[in-house]
Formats: structure tokens, sequence, C-alpha cells
């Protein structure tokens, strides 16, 4: 038994010992990683590989140099914007990625595209914890702010999502995001959403609306009654688009 | 009245129409070159061919191409991802001082026929194009046309023109082996390259991208050179000179500004916030000597970007003020004078001779000023 134990110690040594050099070695990679993500002296191309990886290195503790680096005003939207992505890739901490997400896009120096970008990747994370916020962001005055939130909360897939997106599709002022909206509902096949998309193909004014709503109920498996009755409906559509992409949805 | 009103409707409405016959149609494709008017080569519509070009040409440029999606705004693929911004943008000022050349718009056969192109149809181009807004760039040209979800410039153009519609489909605006040549290394209009592409990933590999099909081409020298790339045993090139030679696109009008914006609207929107308010404008030279100040210094050092994190964080509401007051504008702008001067010798001599006549004239000013006085007294 003795002899055993000491055998098994001495083989747990070893290996700890062989093991060692590759941990150290990649402590040390990841730190080098993240000194060339940091230095702002190195260019946006090495700097945004660098931030990659750290995304993709699967290490929790990376989250910290890559929250600063989005935190760090005087970064260019670039950097700022791989870190996001970096964020979202590395999915951990959840809670404190999320926050610092949130609070980025709050911030009201943030530029235009690095939030189109947080609310992209709020909607990759399923961020229903950030439903409020991406509620908060379609009624903003920027209608690609209101686009993007839309894109993003379609991807929730979240009953809350659908039921802010289709309160919000009927008074949006903007056929793009109308549209988007329309879009984002139709990812989430239930009767809820094929009715609400029915509706929308019945009476839009816009035919890009009208357009998409077609599109997404020809992705519906089994159509009720109303939407198979609305889609004959538009065959007579005003637009030719419409017309003939109903045409192909019902043959 | 009743006739003059009526007369002035006409004037209107015949205005209106000529003005949406001109306006850049929404869909349209631009295409700068790289520095020096370099696009794949020699000129913008040019490529090398000749055993001389292969040795003296060894730099190429591959120029960079957008979607106008209309009101004056672009999206296209940067470094920093699929980014919306003004269409000045697309050859920012300092891109234009070092050579970019506007090379022209594209749209699609076709695209003035509304049986072919309807307004619906246009609109779901840009709305797809929209939902691509966010994503990465694909730095390292593995999957150009966003099979991983990012793009190059090319890549993302061909690939909203490609799936906008959905379902297979959209319009092909590179169709594989649009160019197959004639067996002399040219064809219609178009010299093949004929050197190695010298266009590495960051790995320095020649990587080649997955499944692109910018136009695919064939030489009797293509393999002893390894001209464009090479990809299950076919030859590609795939840069925004192939894209723009293509016959399912025809040039259009470009009559809006595509050139002479600062960047990205992100970087610029907010910066340099007092000296902008205090000259008016961002585009005053004397803020461009300060922004080269921040980018080429203050960026690069962490004193530097404690400074700037400060300023960007509580100078907002003070630049508001300044430029609410006329006679606060010009206090400032004389009260910069100094921080311009210092700005400007760093800019034009570096920080370190800067620093060096700072610190010989902070020595020799009170000399010369005990100097001045010792004079004055001896008089």
């Amino acid at each position: 038994m003795k002899t055993f134990s000491v055998r098994f110690l001495t083989i747990v040594v070893c290996a700890s010992l062989l093991c060692m050099p590759h941990y150290a070695s990649a402590e040390a990679d990841l730190s080098n990683i993240i000194s060339i993500a940091q230095d702002m002296s190195m260019s946006d191309k090495d700097r945004i590989v660098a931030i990659r990886a750290l995304g993709a290195s699967g290490d929790a503790h990376v989250y910290g140099p890559l929250i600063d680096i989005l935190e760090n005003l005087s970064e260019t939207g670039a950097i700022r914007s791989s870190a996001v992505r970096a964020l979202a890739n590395l999915g951990t901490p959840r809670g404190e990625i999320l926050q610092a997400l949130e609070k980025v896009y709050r911030d009201p120096l943030t530029g235009n595209n690095l939030s189109y970008t947080i609310l992209l990747y709020l909607g990759y994370m399923q961020a229903t914890e950030s439903l409020p916020l991406l509620s908060e962001a379609l009624s903003h005055s920027n209608s690609m702010i209101r686009f993007k939130a839309a894109q993003a909360l379609g991807m929730l897939q979240h009953d809350d999502a659908i039921d802010t997106l289709v309160s919000h599709m009927k008074s949006d002022e903007d056929p793009m995001v109308r549209a988007e909206m329309v879009q984002a509902i139709g990812q989430t096949q239930n009767p809820e959403t094929e009715a609400a998309l029915t509706q929308v193909l019945q009476s839009d004014q816009e035919p890009l609306v009208r357009f998409n709503s077609a599109i997404m109920l020809g992705k519906f498996k089994t159509l009720s009654p109303e939407a198979r009755s609305a889609l004959e409906a538009a065959r007579d559509d005003e637009s030719p688009s419409i017309r003939a992409k109903v045409k192909g949805i019902l043959q | 009245m009743k006739r003059s009103t009526c007369l002035f409707s006409i004037v209107i409405i015949v205005l209106m129409i000529a003005g949406s016959g001109l306006a850049l149609d929404r869909g349209a494709i631009l295409f700068h070159t790289s520095e020096d008017g370099k696009m794949y080569g020699l000129t913008a519509l040019e490529l090398p061919c000749s055993l001389i070009d292969v040795l003296v040409l060894r730099e190429v440029g591959s120029g960079h191409v957008a979607l106008y999606i209309g009101n004056e705004r672009i999206i296209h693929a940067v470094s920093g991802g699929v980014e919306e911004t003004n269409s000045k943008n697309f050859i920012p000022q300092a891109d234009l001082d070092n050579g970019y050349q506007y090379v022209g718009a594209k749209i699609p056969l076709d695209y003035d026929n509304p049986a072919v192109w309807s307004d619906t149809r246009k609109s779901q181009l840009i709305l797809f194009a929209r939902q691509q807004i966010g994503k990465p760039y694909d730095i390292d040209f593995s999957h150009q046309k966003g099979e991983d979800g990012d793009f190059t410039c090319v890549g993302l153009v061909e690939y909203v023109y490609e799936n906008f519609e959905g379902g297979g489909g959209g319009y092909d605006i590179t169709p594989s082996g649009y160019y197959p040549g004639d067996g002399t290394g040219r064809s219609e209009n178009q010299t093949y390259n004929c050197l190695e592409t010298g266009f590495m990933d960051d790995t320095r590999q020649n990587s080649f991208a997955n499944d692109v099909e910018f136009s695919q081409f064939e030489h009797p020298l293509a393999n002893t050179l390894d001209m464009g790339r090479e990809y299950g045993g076919e030859r590609y090139i795939f840069f925004p000179y192939t894209q723009y030679l293509q016959s399912t696109t025809e040039t259009t009008t470009t009559d809006v500004p595509v050139s002479g914006g600062e960047g990205s609207d992100d970087d610029n929107w907010w910066e340099c916030f007092v000296a902008t308010a205090a000259y008016g404008s961002s585009l005053h030279p004397h803020v461009t000597v300060f922004r080269k100040v921040r980018d080429r210094y203050l960026r690069k050092s962490s004193v530097g970007r404690m400074f700037l994190t400060a300023y960007y964080r509580y100078s907002p509401p003070l630049a508001r003020f300044i430029a609410d007051h006329s006679a606060l504008r010009i206090a400032v702008r004389i009260g910069l004078v100094p921080l311009l001067g210092v700005s400007y010798m760093t800019v034009t001599f570096g920080p370190g001779i800067t620093a060096t006549l700072l610190a010989l004239l902070l020595m020799f000013l009170p000399l010369f000023i005990y100097h001045q006085r010792k004079r004055r007294m001896l008089q």
C-alpha cells in the first residue's frame, strides 16, 4: 500500500512538473496577447487580432482587460467594437459583460456604430437580461438604433420581446424599421406571431413591410386559414414584388 | 393667380423629378483605389502583366468598395467591422491626401427598370445591408463573404447582393468564371495579373478565402508565376478591381459627396469639442493639427490617454457653452494660440525636438528678460 502511495505520488509530481511549463507558457502567451491588445502604439490590425484571440480564449480572466478597452474613451471605435465582439464571444462572466455593454451603450459619448454593434451582440448573446434596454431602444430617435434593437429582440425569441415588437410595429413611422420588426417577429413561429404578421400583410401602408410579412409567413410550416386567406388576397396587391412573392409562397 | 399657382406647381414637380433622376440610387456600389491611385496594379484600370512589371512592381493596392444606401450614407466593411457612415467618409481627407482616387459608382444592369428592380426590391437590398451593420471585418481574409459572420469590403457587397432575397434569390454581381481569358492572358478589357499578389493574411500566408467566387481566370503562366490565388485547382483575383470590371453592373453618375470626410463617425463626432466649438468647424485646419497630436501622440501614451478620457468626459458641456457665445469663441481661439503653436511644432518636428526647443526657450527666456531689463536700466 505504502509502495503504491509513493508511486502514485511520484507520478502526480512528475505529471505536474511536466504540465507546469505548458501552463506557464499558456499563461505567458495570454499575457502577451493581453499586452498587444492594450498597447496603443501597435497597429489597429494587430490589436484587433489580439482582442479577437482573447475573446476566443475561453479564459474568463481576460474579461477585465477587454472591458477596460471597451470603456476607454480614447480608444477608436474600431478597437472598442472589437472588444464588444470579443466579450460576447467570451460569454463569461455573463453578468459583468452585459453590465459593461449596457453601460457603454447608455454613455452619451458612445458613437453610433459602437451602439449598433452592442445592440447586435446583445441579440447574439440572447440577452433576455437586457430586455428593458432593448425595449427602450425601440423608442430611440435614431431609426438605425431602433432597427438594430428590433434585430436583437428577434434573436431573443422570447415572449416579452415579441410583445414589445408587436406593440412598436404598429406605431413606428420608419418603414425600414417596421420591416425589420416583421422579420424579427417572424423568427418565432407561433399563433401570436402569425396573427401579427397576417395583420401587417393586410393593413400596413408600406409595400416593403407587407413584402417582408409575406416572406415570414411563407416560412411557417403550416398556416392558419386567416393567414392563408391574407396571402391569397395579397395576390392582388398593388406591389408587383408582393404579388410575385405571394405567388411563389402559395405554390 | 390660379395660373401662376399651377405654373409654380409644375415647375416644382419638374424640379423634383429632375432632382430624383439625378440622385445616386441607393444600392449603388462605390469604388476607390489605394494610395497613389493603385487598385491592384499600376493604375485603376490596368494590371501589371509583363516580366518587367513583375520585377519592378512588388506593391499592389487593393482599393475599397462600399454600398450607397441613400441620403448621403454608405455601409461598408472596414477594420472596425461593418459600419454605416456619411458618404464623405468613403474616402476620408487623410486618404485623399495620400493619393487615394475615386474610381466610380456602379449599379446592376436594368437597375432603372422598375419591372426588374422595383422600389420594394431596392428597399429589401438596403434592409439586408443594414442587418449586417456591427458584424466584424474578416481581418485574415479567411471568410470574406460572411461564412463565419465576417466580411471584407468586397465580400460584404457581394454577400448583400447575392443573399438579400433569401432562399437562393439575389443578384450575382461577380459570377464565377466570368473572365475565362483567351489563352494569351487577356480578355476583352482586362490584363491579368502576372505577379504573385503579395497579399498576405496576418500570419504572412498567401491564404485563400473559402468558396470565393470573385473573378476566376485562366492564364498560361498562372501556375508558374502563382498569379492571383489558387483555390480548388482554379485561379482567382477578387479585389475591388475585379468587381468593378464585371459587366453585370454598369457605371452611374455620382452626384453625392464621396470624399473629404474625417473617417469613422464614431471617432470624430465627439472629438476636439472645444477646438471645434471655437473654430466653428471640425474641418478647420487648426482642429486638424490638434487631431493629429491626439492620434499620433496622446493616444499612444498612458498620460495622454488619461488626459483624453477626462477631456472627453468633461469637455462637451464646456464646448456647447463656448459655441453659444461668439465673444467667448474668439477668446478661446486666442487662448489656444500657444497650444496650437506647440501642437504644430510637435506634428512638424516631432515631440523630441519640440520638447528640446521648449526647454531651451524656458531656459533662455528668463536670461533674455533679465538682459532686456538690465539694458533698459543702463539706458
